[in-house]
């Protein structure tokens, strides 16, 4: 069964689709762009405490061991497959594992990681709704049929259950044995898929009941684009900029072959980084601070 | 300016060798609450979907039908399907989208409306509707009576001039359906907007119509304010009379024969103001039960669904006894299906006991008969089974024949009305012919007709010796079926009683004769039980 996250809690989930978009949008381009180790880790500590945030802590670890035996596999592999860079550790038969092409393993791992940790943060907070509304009014049309596509599927799930129910009922639940329960499967196929097709055409008469494709039809939009919509919105674009600046020209500047070497005066710049990784999070603290004073 | 007038309308419906609707005239003012009645397959929904021309009924047409002064068949009157709002029977098939607010908005996208507007619109119907407080909830976790209320709705938000609804009830449960009933006459006294509609729930409606449509076999029998129209039907001795609420039938059966009651209300002014003298003809037969004559037993059941979820089922205790007619009856949600479910071990309880005699088959008919139909034709359906349950063509025949059914066993089960459904898969199950008989709301959907012959139905197969056991919400139907009650409460049995005595000593939960009759001569439970002294 799927989870379902309580939506409320969240205050990210309040903004517009937009900007839960840029963000994430960002975010992830970002991640995917950096090797730097310094950047690398910023990104898999953030998304893991907005991880364990969204889905609990217990659940974060449950899903860490997939992360590990991807890192596992990346760094190993780069070892293996790369002989580039000079400290060498030791020899595997002829050939030699380096320092470096070992740090290196690891960042990439740790790059992929961030995406999928990432990207399941925006699962979370980036329901199909949202999707749906804020890239619904391009194509109107299929936004549509998403939408009635996501009310028939579990719809039609209830109905396989009824009918398998009610036959089982029928019978006083006897016990069966293999074969007439793979024909009882195959009839049930068959008759929801009738049921379904005779639901349908009360269906479509009901949408044409209610005017549709009367003339021309228009897009409504549920959200609406708030003040604090626009401010975070500009002060996400700025750390955008910003970091966009920091990564290209300082944090790429890191050289992991022949040998390790970076210029670490600048490293507080990563600061920035930090806090657009961490967005949601200061949200989260913002609020909970504005609703401290009702706590007893 | 009349809402909708039909002038000398005739239809047939292709390959149909008679007329579904013959010299239909029928002028509707504005304003007004109309109620159209007449038994099964008389042509009511033919009648109803004229109207609006998006789902009229294809087929050959004689005579012409104005909406607002208009034709409905202009081609330039486009506007038509803002002006005229549908509500059909089920709840689930006419929702569209997969949001509460993306429904409301469904219909107003279609009007090409600017967001703003809609949004507007959405505000005011929710706030109308109440709906407001489940307008972010996915459509598919909305119960059958929020659904249903939600299809009005959206049909209110295009403000249409005229509501036609088409058996909206028929498949909610009596509290959810007073509920739509009370918000269809709301719009009427409130908006004046002009309402249509067919129902079989009269007792909820009859007094807050201005008239009654009887129609039979495709004509237009009568057209009169309610009053009229059951003077009319007692006179004609017709066979529809079964069907009208309780207070109209002791009036009657009382002597009344101009100014009947349409309601409890009326019903108790009707009594303070004639006096009469009454007697309870109903004795109460205390039937003392042999534990041993316990034919299917629950013990401290507990249930539920999931672990997420709360339990639907608290410590739950039910006996059934060897050959009676027993009832459970209980609010929506209250666990009743869940029960039945487990009673005949489809689902296993979480804790407790199932305790069955040995040597006797249950067969339980699900509430929704669609979901027991899987061939091409009822006859093929019903002789599925014909091998494995030793029955023969013969039994079918004559099952087909006590249920009405023969000149249907030829159609898809799926074409068949709700309540010719309902019929089938009770040949279906009588054809099983399992010992203890479980239903779970076999009056859904069905009209008055059918029910006083379902009653008869149970009581004959109580007389072979079977064992019925029914759910339902129809306290009516209980009340003059069952031996003993149950009430299903919050997951668990608060009482069972003999019939009577049950509905005797309640106060809300109990028939509309002990509500009118109380006070005056008390343990009245259906119209049959009071006489004169």
């Amino acid at each position: 069964m799927v989870m379902i996250y309580n939506m409320k809690k969240h205050i990210f989930s309040y903004y517009h689709s937009a900007v839960i978009f840029l963000y994430f949008a960002s975010v992830i381009i970002f991640s995917m762009c950096t090797l730097n180790p310094v950047f690398v880790l910023l990104s898999f500590l953030c998304s893991a405490v907005y991880l364990c945030y969204l889905k609990g802590f217990k659940q974060y670890i449950k899903s860490l061991w997939i992360y590990l035996i991807i890192l596992l596999i990346v760094s190993l592999s780069n070892i293996i497959f790369n002989s580039l860079g000079l400290t060498v550790l030791f020899y595997i038969g002829d050939k030699p594992i380096t320092f470096e092409s070992l740090i290196y393993g690891i960042c990439s791992g740790g790059m992929l990681i961030n995406v999928l940790q990432w990207f399941s943060c925006y699962s979370i907070i980036m329901t199909s709704d949202k999707f749906l509304s804020l890239f619904g009014g391009i194509i109107p049309t299929i936004a549509m049929m998403l939408s009635m596509v996501f009310r028939y599927i579990p719809d039609t799930i209830r109905k396989a259950n009824q009918i398998n129910t009610a036959q089982n009922a029928l019978l006083g639940n006897e016990k069966q044995d293999k074969k007439t329960r793979f024909n009882q499967g195959i009839t049930l196929a068959s008759s929801l898929m009738e049921w379904s097709m005779e639901n349908s055409i009360e269906t479509a008469d009901c949408m044409r009941a209610r005017g549709y494709l009367s003339g021309k039809r228009s897009h409504y939009k549920n959200e609406r684009f708030t003040l604090y919509d626009t401010v975070s919105l500009i002060i996400l674009l700025i750390i955008i900029i910003i970091n966009a600046l920091i990564i290209f020209i300082y944090a790429n500047k890191f050289v992991f072959y022949p040998v390790i070497s970076y210029n670490i005066n600048f490293l507080w710049l990563c600061i920035f980084y930090a806090i657009l990784l961490l967005y949601p999070m200061l949200l989260e603290g913002r609020e909970s601070l504005a609703c401290l004073r009702y706590r007893l | 300016m009349s809402a909708v007038s039909f002038i000398n309308y005739h239809f047939t419906y292709p390959n149909a060798s008679d007329y579904t609707l013959k010299n239909i005239n029928l002028t509707i003012n504005n304003g007004q609450y109309i109620l159209i009645c007449g038994p099964t397959g008389s042509g009511k929904t033919t009648l109803l979907r004229s109207i609006k021309s998006e789902i009229a009924p294809v087929g050959k047409t004689q005579g012409k039908i104005l909406i607002m002064d208009t034709n409905r068949d202009d081609k330039i009157n486009k506007k038509l399907a803002v002006k005229v709002g549908y509500v059909a029977q089920d709840p689930d098939n006419q929702i569209i989208m997969d949001s509460v607010w993306h429904e409301l908005a469904f219909g107003l996208e279609n009007m090409g409306l600017p967001s703003h507007i809609i949004r507007r619109r959405m505000a005011e119907t929710a706030a109308f509707f109440s709906i407001d407080s489940w307008i972010n909830k996915k459509t598919y976790t909305l119960s059958g009576g929020q659904k249903q209320i939600l299809n009005l709705a959206s049909v209110m938000a295009m403000q249409p001039d005229i509501l036609i609804l088409d058996e909206p009830t028929s498949q909610l449960d009596p509290i959810a359906a007073k509920e739509f009933l009370q918000m269809v006459k709301r719009i009427n006294d409130e908006m004046g907007i002009t309402v249509i509609i067919s129902e079989h729930r009269f007792e909820d409606i009859l007094s807050s119509a201005d008239r009654v449509i009887f129609m039979e076999k495709g004509m237009i029998i009568s057209d009169n304010p309610p009053k009229i129209f059951v003077k009319n039907l007692f006179n004609k001795n017709n066979s529809f009379c079964i069907t009208l609420p309780a207070p109209i039938k002791i009036a009657k059966y009382l002597g009344e024969s101009e100014n009947y009651p349409l309601n409890v209300k009326q019903g108790r002014q009707w009594l303070n103001k004639n006096n009469i003298k009454l007697k309870n003809s109903n004795n109460n037969i205390i039937i003392h039960r042999d534990r041993k004559a316990i034919v299917l037993q629950a013990k401290n059941i507990w249930f539920r669904y999931d672990k997420q979820n709360d339990f639907v089922l608290r410590d739950t205790s039910f006996e059934l006894y060897n050959n009676e007619i027993h009832a459970i009856v209980g609010a929506n949600g209250s666990g009743k299906t869940t029960l039945m479910n487990i009673l005949c071990g489809v689902y296993k309880p979480s804790r407790g006991k199932i305790k069955k005699q040995s040597g006797l088959k249950t067969g339980l008919l699900s509430q929704d008969p669609k979901a027991l139909f899987t061939k091409d034709t009822l006859y093929e359906d019903l002789s599925l089974l014909k091998d494995k349950y030793e029955y023969n063509d013969n039994d079918i025949q004559n099952i087909l024949n006590k249920l009405g059914l023969d000149k249907l066993s030829q159609r898809h089960p799926f074409d068949l009305s709700g309540g010719e459904l309902q019929k089938a898969a009770l040949a279906k199950i009588l054809l099983i012919s399992p010992d203890i008989l479980i239903l779970d709301e076999p009056t859904k959907g069905i009209d008055g007709i059918y029910k006083a012959q379902l009653i008869n139905i149970l009581k004959d197969l109580k007389l072979k010796g079977k064992t019925i056991l029914i759910v339902t919400h129809d306290l009516e139907f209980a009340a003059s079926s069952s031996d003993r009650c149950s009430m299903l409460f919050d997951g668990d049995i608060i009482c069972s009683d003999t019939g009577k005595e049950f509905f005797s000593s309640n106060m809300f939960y109990t028939t509309q004769t002990n509500r009118m009759t109380r006070g005056f001569i008390d343990g009245c439970i259906i119209a049959e039980d009071i006489k004169h002294e």
